[in-house]
């Protein structure tokens, strides 16, 4: 007599064990470690059955990219994804260490949504800032010379306040 | 090995294309502050490399860049009907992606036209503002910070001339010089290399012609010549610069232009298709004149319209009960331009550009 699986037992079957730099193991569904890219093209060809090494992502940030991806992966209505990103994403650019990591993950592992949120909420942190805050907040060294910064802010045509 | 150069890197401790995507999603009003980060965020900024990698990434925004009269400029306070001065006139940039409106710093000759061309925003001619005599004042608009450079002048100061690109020229005709002469001349602009050229002349004079690039050609729209003062042409002429000759178009404006010359409407070209609009609505050039849609609700008079795309007009008008308004056309509905105080002034050129 042939066994009736359930669609949940049938999911529950395709679990993949991810493991980071740092040797931190996690087991997610094959739907969730799908969403990137990388990994997905390595299940193909290789299958879920042994752990799959990503060698150039620590534990705490593999572990915080699987929870986007679980998140992503459930179909949510969009205001719901919406308010859930923005929280995500205040909370990973209060470090900006965690953040640049982060970034360099998601671009590792090729996941083109959290790529592009990612760059977005970048952009919104140069906004609103004088070129010497976004110096020090991203530790960029100023090589322009007094005249050439001078000339950068001379002929600035742009005005925005009413005449 | 991080394997790129720490120090040169745009942003320390992330590679730059990396950087590059963030940077590329700044918007456009925070590009002139950023310039001033460090010497390889400067040349990031300004390079045409930098808008296209925006538009591939779809957040380029859509400048309309205008010259508009400032505000409550019209002749000042105890000066007589003689003493009449036309009003300052300014360069502003609408910000159609944000809603966002802005002006240069300083004033521009009156009745300037703005083009662009090549990704530059080019401002031509005009009447210089102490002495209201046409100038042939060249400027070169950088729209990442609205700066600008003196371009090569052209040859010959003209005023209310018709101004328009076609195949990565600015082509200008017709127009009136200091005398008040109509003019049949008319000359091209290339501005990379700053120069001028003189074509030969049209065939008619044609002060206060439309100019209209259409494909690869230029259009010079109807006009008047010094005699006929008021009396405008039906006519149109196009430049072909493969054979380097004027072709006459007869009847262009005649079904349209009726008894009230081309003041009412405005003519707005986009590849080869030209359109004209007015307050009975849009209508399209093809063997006579058809119409395909309807034009902006309550306006009276249309001063100038440009195509952005292909699918979106934008255009500015005299509102019924006044006042200077906007509108954009958008999937067959107008929708009305709030512009605030301070951007209500009568405009007389206007240009798209994609930043």
């Amino acid at each position: 007599m042939a066994t009736i699986i359930t669609k949940e037992q049938q999911e529950k079957e395709k679990m993949v064990t991810l493991v980071s730099s740092d040797s931190e193991k996690f087991v997610v569904e094959q739907k969730v470690a799908e969403k990137s890219h990388v990994i997905k093209m390595v299940m193909n060809c290789c299958g879920i059955e042994s752990p799959i090494p990503v060698r150039r992502v620590k534990g705490d940030i593999l572990k915080s990219i699987l929870e986007y991806c679980e998140k992503h992966s459930k179909g949510e209505a969009q205001e719901v994804m919406e308010k859930w990103d923005k929280e995500y994403m205040d909370k990973a650019e209060k470090d900006l260490v965690f953040f640049h990591d982060l970034m360099l993950a998601s671009h590792f592992l090729h996941i083109q949504e959290l790529v592009d949120l990612i760059a977005v909420t970048f952009a919104g942190m140069l906004k609103m800032k004088s070129p010497e805050e976004i110096r020090q907040k991203f530790n960029i060294n100023n090589d322009l010379t007094k005249e050439q910064e001078e000339h950068i802010m001379t002929t600035f045509g742009w005005a925005f306040q009413p005449i | 090995m991080n394997g790129w150069d720490e120090e040169r890197a745009l942003i320390p401790g992330l590679p730059d294309d990396i950087a590059l995507d963030c940077i590329a999603r700044v918007p456009h009003r925070f590009h002139p502050v950023i310039c001033a980060v460090s010497r390889r965020w400067r040349d990031l900024v300004t390079a045409s490399a930098f808008r296209l990698h925006r538009h591939r990434i779809g957040v380029a925004e859509d400048l309309i860049l205008l010259i508009q009269a400032q505000p409550g400029g019209l002749s000042g306070a105890g000066r007589s009907k003689d003493e009449f001065r036309p009003p300052p006139c300014r360069l502003v940039a609408y910000n159609a992606s944000m809603g966002e409106w802005r002006r240069a710093v300083g004033a521009v000759p009156v009745f300037a036209r703005v083009t662009v061309v090549k990704g530059r925003v080019v401002v031509i001619g005009g009447w210089d503002p102490e002495t209201l005599k046409p100038v042939g004042e060249v400027r070169v608009v950088d729209p990442v910070t609205g700066g600008w450079r003196p371009g090569k002048a052209m040859r010959e100061a003209r005023s209310f001339f018709g101004c328009g690109v076609a195949g990565g020229r600015v082509y200008v005709a017709g127009g009136h010089d200091s005398q008040k002469n109509a003019l049949k001349t008319a000359e091209a602009y290339d501005v990379e290399d700053d120069e001028w050229v003189e074509l030969p002349e049209m065939g008619e004079e044609r002060d206060e012609c439309q100019g209209l690039g259409v494909g690869g050609r230029f259009w010079a729209v109807s006009g008047y010549g010094t005699e006929g003062q008021g009396r405008f042409d039906p006519a149109a002429e196009c430049y072909d610069p493969a054979t380097g000759r004027w072709t006459k178009i007869e009847g262009v404006c005649e079904e349209i232009g009726g008894g009230d010359g081309p003041g009412s409407g405005i003519y707005a070209a986009a590849g080869e298709r030209v359109r004209y609009v007015d307050g009975r609505g849009v209508r399209e050039y093809g063997r006579g004149w058809r119409e395909v849609g309807k034009g902006p609700e309550g306006m009276r008079a249309v001063a100038v319209a440009v195509e952005i795309g292909e699918e979106t007009v934008f255009v500015t008008g005299v509102a019924e009960g006044g006042g200077m308004v906007g509108w954009v056309l958008e999937d067959g509905k107008w929708m009305r331009v709030s512009n605030p105080i301070g951007f209500s002034g009568s405009v007389y050129s206007a240009a798209v550009i994609r930043v």
